[in-house]
């Protein structure tokens, strides 16, 4: 397989969805260089569908990770950074509401929501999330849920403040 | 089956229509739940499923109704979605180039200890194994690498003109490997004109691989390799192994570059030009 062409190909998608999940693009492309890395390391047998789940997968877990680190860290530091990406541009105040919002949704909603915008298939959202595919829990459902209080949340004069 | 679907008010004047209400008498459980037909609008529902739920819209207008609200809220949150932080990703060849060198770096660094990493420390033992065998042998030039003395004329190695694009050769260019020494290897540049373009680029095996136009010399010992340039046209490519090993680089008594610990450190007014896995340099 062409790394550098599967590199081309994934590597801005890890990033935004880095970046959707966080609020932090640092964090964001951190770990879609530590996916990447894991592949190189590990070099997972699979096409190009399968490497790609296979990325989405290895940077869920590295989230997850930073996750459960900024739970214990104090307070300041669970919040999202939304400061500026390493071209030094700034996010404009639209994105950092829309990413507000997002971040009042409970892991495993925002990451199945955000798997699907990135065109992620529903056996491969539910293997990433840790999700069922389907039934109570699944992964029909947990999108369902998430849209609907991502859109609340966005709606929300104060973001963060959206009924749970 | 309760929905909220006052969270939508105020969408724009295409956003979802509010589905019609349950009939309270209906049973449980004879409408499909909204995951379910989340699901079918996803087409992920098995066939015999997705056969049941069609069946049942044909029927059901509460349900078509909420198919409908499911499909624009879909759409609405995927509208939102679309521009944020776009300026913020990496887009351009030139992005991408630096994001790819920064993942090489961060790979380098970590030393991975995978099947590949661990395949090549298997055959670099057995190589060791042959070699020393090898070097015990009277008169064997190998002899000179397992001694701290650096030969007295250097090991003049012409190699042959490279195939063509064979074998990961490149056209026209030529090349010689050497093994680190002391976990070090010196790269020395002979006559080198100014404006040389010599490409470091951080690749995989376990040697440091000097590629240079055809009709180049060479004079490699362990741990270190001439390079005369004098005469042959075009750039020079140096390969250096990702993981724990220096890499000097110098023309005539000029330090140019060095790759230590994952990364790279320049000569004094040495000008490098980031590339997608290694920096090109210019010979002042």
């Amino acid at each position: 397989m062409d790394v550098d062409r599967l590199f081309d190909a994934v590597y801005p998608g890890l990033v935004r969805f880095g970046l959707r999940m966080t609020g932090d693009v640092h964090i964001a492309e951190e770990g879609a260089r530590k996916a990447f890395v894991r592949f190189l390391d590990q070099r997972p047998r699979g096409d190009t569908a399968a490497s790609r789940a296979w990325l989405y997968r290895a940077l869920a877990r590295h989230l997850e990770e930073v996750d459960a680190r900024n739970r214990k860290a104090p307070p300041r530091r669970r919040l999202p950074a939304h400061l500026e990406g390493s071209s030094g541009k700034a996010m404009d105040a639209r994105d950092r509401a829309l990413l507000s919002a997002l971040a009042t949704l409970p892991i495993r909603e925002r990451m199945v929501l955000l798997l699907r915008e990135e065109g992620l298939g529903y056996p491969d959202v539910a293997e990433v999330a840790g999700v069922p595919p389907s039934g109570v829990g699944g992964v029909g459902n947990l999108l369902v849920e998430a849209r609907r209080r991502f859109v609340a949340a966005s709606r929300s004069p104060e973001p963060g403040s959206a009924p749970s | 089956m309760s929905h909220q679907f006052d969270i939508l008010d105020g969408l724009p004047p295409d956003g979802p229509p509010d589905p019609p209400p349950r009939d309270p008498e209906a049973a449980p459980g004879t409408h499909p739940d909204p995951g379910t037909l989340q699901t079918h609008l996803d087409r992920a529902l098995p066939t015999s499923a997705a056969d049941d739920v069609e069946a049942h819209l044909q029927g059901c207008p509460q349900c078509r109704g909420e198919l409908a609200f499911l499909e624009a809220l879909g759409r609405q949150v995927r509208t939102e979605l679309e521009a944020v932080g776009q300026e913020l990703l990496p887009r351009s060849p030139g992005d991408l180039d630096r994001c790819r060198w920064e993942m090489r770096r961060d790979q380098a660094s970590a030393g991975g200890r995978g099947p590949r990493r661990r395949n090549a420390a298997t055959a670099t033992g057995l190589l060791v194994v042959a070699a020393a065998i090898a070097a015990v042998i009277p008169g064997s030039p190998l002899r000179s690498l397992f001694t701290d003395a650096a030969p007295s004329t250097g090991t003049d190695v012409t190699a042959p003109p490279s195939e063509p694009e064979t074998g990961g050769g490149i056209a026209g260019m030529t090349g010689v490997a050497v093994g680190f020494r002391e976990g070090r290897v010196e790269v020395v540049l002979e006559d080198a004109r100014p404006g040389t373009g010599v490409e470091l680029v951080v690749g995989t095996g376990d040697r440091v691989e000097v590629l240079a136009p055809e009709g180049t010399r060479f004079r490699a010992a362990a741990g270190s390799v001439s390079v005369e340039l004098a005469g042959g046209e075009g750039g020079v490519l140096i390969r250096i192994p990702p993981g724990p090993g220096d890499v000097l680089l110098r023309s005539g008594l000029r330090h140019l570059a060095r790759w230590s610990g994952g990364a790279f450190q320049f000569g004094e007014g040495i000008a490098a030009d980031p590339r997608s896995d290694g920096v090109l340099l210019l010979v002042p």
